[in-house]
């Protein structure tokens, strides 16, 4: 006989920040995304594990500190908890904080769940001259509490051990009693002699749980009360009710403020009992406040602020210069060898214009973009990011945003390189829905890591002096305008209350290298494979739209005459002739040449007019002229609606389609260097355009998700048309002050 | 019946599991109107319940000592407390009372 497989379900609980996705990778192996910054975690992520024939699922919630619903993030944790029921919940509490950390604790207590305690970060609370005593924390508190550091993996497989233990004993929920003073102990005994007679929401909940909660006015739980039966909840309320106005008339408080004083009470009870020693001074501020007084400083603050974006620019782009470069010449080779090896047709010109050009312009940015998200990384583990939320927090509230808002902001492309996908759910976590509104609508307007090879061809080909200062320059505007476009939604179609921001500053920690490892290459990788399979079948695409419908047959013939014409007055007989003057034939052969190339140059650039793409691009160059764009521009902006990569790469094709050099094939920055139609006013006209104009196709869905299709239609129209303002402006008066 | 519970000077008229008094009435200023950093005492907190709730769950709470980071001067500001330190906005500090 067999042992059936025993599969169990833990559940990793625990304040914004404690680790537990960190813990949550360790077990799994997976590599979900781990920042030091609160609320990385909204929805729960699930990841798998075999333990000896064990069939381990392992649910990470988002943080929270409390259990009562106040925000989303707690009503997804505490739904978890009631309506999945998991073997074991695994609360992971910071060790180097531990009396904020076991606030939740003792909730989870009062809710029966079975638990075990992973007091994570040792290592830290130890570097601050902390000793936390698990024993007799395990003692007090009756669950396991198992000492780990996440980050290494230390302690991990005694917490296994344990949560296994704790799942196979299988004991029923057995709540805990906190004591909230003789008086509201009364009242809440009163309120579960009530529930527990009419069996009232005790299929899900604990009596006293619930009694607790009618006090602390949870709204989720006076909901389903209020459906279950209306007279009992009618009953509970009234009593609540009559206590709440009470308090409020002689304390000035409700009864959730005195809950909590109890339980943080309870919980200084039983750190003085043995539980926790301080080697140091416990009052004096930890070198995390230290740095915070000058980093955060008024003054101070926003001018480190500036300093580090500045040199984070001049560290991507100095450092990203010379594998970037041999990046091109790789694809530049490739593209030689391929129409070398094959002879001229539409398989050539798909590998050589379409895909070579389209999907190798893209890739060719994979070094620039893997050392901003290095750089971005090692701001985000070390928790800065989380301070610069604080410090724009003033700025954005004049804006009618929220201090909330700044992390998509920062998630869409802040400082550079993000993707507003994230950047649109990320605004899930703003509570009021004008707010929410607002910052989803203009977060597209950052940089994301589709702009960023356009900002670097553009400023490369025409700043290459001030290459940092330039995209310093543009990420400010991006945020100019992001704030500004806020603030007139704000006032007028969005208008409303601003609401407050409260928020826990992780402390600064040293990244490790690991961390930074994962983060800059999950973030690199993702721009590969989109440039593998979206971009790929983009650039096919619009590839097939500049090269179809072909030449006329009659146009064709009319060149491929012109070639003879020239083959018949410059004949290759003439390289043997011999003893003429061989600097006259030298010339001769080269005015061949030349002539050729012209006439390739000039059937390419009428074939590329013929074409869909073409036709298109020519249409509108009447209106784009305005903005300065040439009419192979238009073609790679209408490109970059559906991926703002595709800018790039189609600029590439089209450039490489309708500009034939026969002897190099250059880069597209020197070809852009190079056309009539470019210079530096229309190089910023087109950077103001792609930054504002229509977010991409999978943007666009998201923001129809998360609100409606209405908001996204109205996101195109309003972003196309206000960035075609701007590049006008831009272009018009640069022209009239000759500035190109 | 209510008001002996809770009708006598000291709040809820017992000492709580710290020994210090739970909610004692104090007089103060809004926490937006110091100057200085340091320790102080949270007298009261009005606002928004649901707002009053969460900050009472990160410990900012009636009765409670905090430490100023950073001094408010009419900005937001960073508060220590309960081990952590809490980035307050503006509007919120203007509703939060401290002893002066």
């Amino acid at each position: 006989m067999t042992n059936p497989i025993q599969s169990y379900t833990f559940a990793l609980a625990g304040n914004p920040n404690a680790g537990k996705t960190t813990l949550f990778n360790h077990l799994t192996g997976a590599r979900q995304h781990v920042g030091n910054y609160p609320g990385i975690t909204v929805d729960r992520k699930e990841g798998y594990l075999n333990d000896n024939g064990r069939k381990i699922t392992i649910v990470d919630l988002p943080g929270t500190y409390s259990l009562t619903a106040y925000s989303a993030e707690e009503l997804v944790a505490r739904d978890f908890l009631v309506n999945e029921k998991p073997e074991v919940v695994i609360n992971i509490v910071d060790a180097s904080n531990l009396e904020r950390n076991l606030y939740l604790t003792t909730q989870f207590l009062e809710l029966g769940v079975p638990l075990v305690i992973a007091l994570n970060m040792v290592d830290v609370a130890k570097t601050r001259g902390i000793t936390v005593q698990a024993e007799k924390l395990e003692e007090i508190l009756g669950v396991p509490v198992v000492p780990i550091v996440a980050r290494s993996g230390l302690g991990t497989r005694a917490l296994l051990d344990a949560a296994c233990r704790i799942a196979a004993e299988g004991n029923a929920w057995q709540p805990l009693d906190i004591s909230y003073g003789d008086d509201l102990d009364a009242t809440i005994l009163r309120l579960v002699e009530v529930i527990t007679t009419s069996r009232f929401l005790t299929a899900r909940y604990p009596a006293r749980f619930t009694a607790i909660k009618y006090l602390e006015n949870d709204e989720q739980i006076l909901d389903r009360g209020r459906d279950e039966s209306p007279a009992i909840a009618a009953e509970l309320e009234a009593d609540v009710a009559r206590v709440s106005q009470h308090l409020q008339k002689t304390l000035n408080v409700f009864p959730e403020a005195i809950i909590a004083d109890h339980r943080y009470g309870y919980l200084k009870a039983v750190l003085r009992d043995g539980v926790i020693t301080h080697a140091f001074d416990v009052d004096r501020l930890y070198t995390s406040d230290k740095i915070d007084k000058v980093v955060t400083n008024r003054l101070l603050g926003p001018l480190i602020m500036i300093g580090i974006l500045l040199g984070l620019y001049q560290f991507t782009f100095s450092w990203s210069e010379i594998p970037v470069v041999w990046m091109e010449s790789f694809f530049g080779w490739l593209g030689a060898t391929v129409e070398n090896l094959l002879a001229e047709g539409p398989l050539r010109s798909l590998l050589v214009s379409g895909i070579i050009d389209g999907v190798g312009g893209v890739l060719g940015f994979v070094p620039l973009i893997l050392f901003m998200f290095f750089g971005i990384a090692v701001l985000e583990d070390s928790g800065y990011l989380a301070r610069v939320a604080y410090m724009m927090d003033r700025v954005f509230r004049s804006f009618g945003l929220h201090g909330s808002s700044v992390m998509p902001f920062i998630v869409s492309g802040g400082i550079a390189g993000g993707c507003a996908v994230p950047g649109v759910m990320a605004t899930r976590t703003l509570r009021s829905p004008k707010e929410r509104m607002a910052t989803l609508l203009t977060v597209p307007f950052m940089n994301c890591g589709a702009k960023l090879p356009v900002l670097a061809l553009l400023i490369g080909a025409f700043f290459a002096d001030h290459r940092a200062l330039m995209m310093f320059l543009f990420t400010m505007l991006a945020w100019l305008v992001a704030l500004c476009a806020a603030k007139f939604l704000r006032l007028t179609v969005l208008r409303g209350e601003s609401t407050p921001f409260v928020m826990e500053l992780p402390p600064y920690r040293f990244p490790t290298l690991r961390g930074l490892l994962i983060h800059t290459w999950e973030r690199t990788w993702q721009y590969i494979k989109k440039a593998g399979t979206v971009i790929l079948a983009i650039s096919i695409l619009l590839w097939a739209m500049m090269t179809y419908p072909g030449l006329p047959d009659a146009e064709q013939q009319n060149y491929t005459e012109q070639r003879q014409q020239v083959m018949a007055a410059y004949p290759e007989t003439m390289d043997e002739q011999g003893g003429v003057e061989a600097k006259h034939q030298v010339d001769a052969v080269d005015e061949r040449a030349a002539l050729l190339a012209a006439i390739d140059r000039e059937e390419s650039a009428a074939a590329l007019r013929h074409s869909a793409a073409g036709r298109i691009g020519l249409a509108l160059e009447s209106l784009s002229r305005l903005a300065g764009f040439d009419w192979r521009t238009n073609i790679a902006l209408i490109g970059g609606f559906a991926a703002k990569e595709v800018i790039v790469s189609t600029l590439g094709t089209a450039y490489s389609m309708g500009d034939v050099d026969a002897e190099e094939s250059a880069s597209l920055s020197k070809r852009l260097q190079r056309s009539d139609d470019w210079n530096r006013v229309v190089a910023v006209a087109a950077l103001v355009f792609i930054m504002f104009y229509a977010p991409c196709f999978v943007t666009v869905a998201c923001i129809a998700k998360e609100s409606s299709w209405r908001w996204a239609a109205f996101s195109m129209t309003f972003n196309t048309i206000f960035a075609f303002g701007l590049a006008v402006l831009v272009y018009q008066v640069g022209t009239i002050l000759g500035l190109g | 019946m209510v008001k002996k519970w809770f009708g006598q000077g000291c709040g809820f008229g017992r000492k709580n599991h710290n020994g210090r008094c739970g909610l004692k009435a104090c007089s103060g200023v809004p926490l937006s109107a110091k100057r200085t950093c340091g320790r102080t005492k949270v007298c009261s907190i009005t606002g928004d319940r649901k707002h009053c709730a969460r900050l009472a769950a990160m410990g900012l709470y009636p009765g409670n000592e905090i430490e100023l980071v950073s001094a408010p001067d009419g900005e937001n500001c960073l508060v220590r407390v309960h081990g952590g330190t809490i980035s307050i906005d503006r509007d919120t500090l203007d509703h939060i009372v401290v002893t002066d």
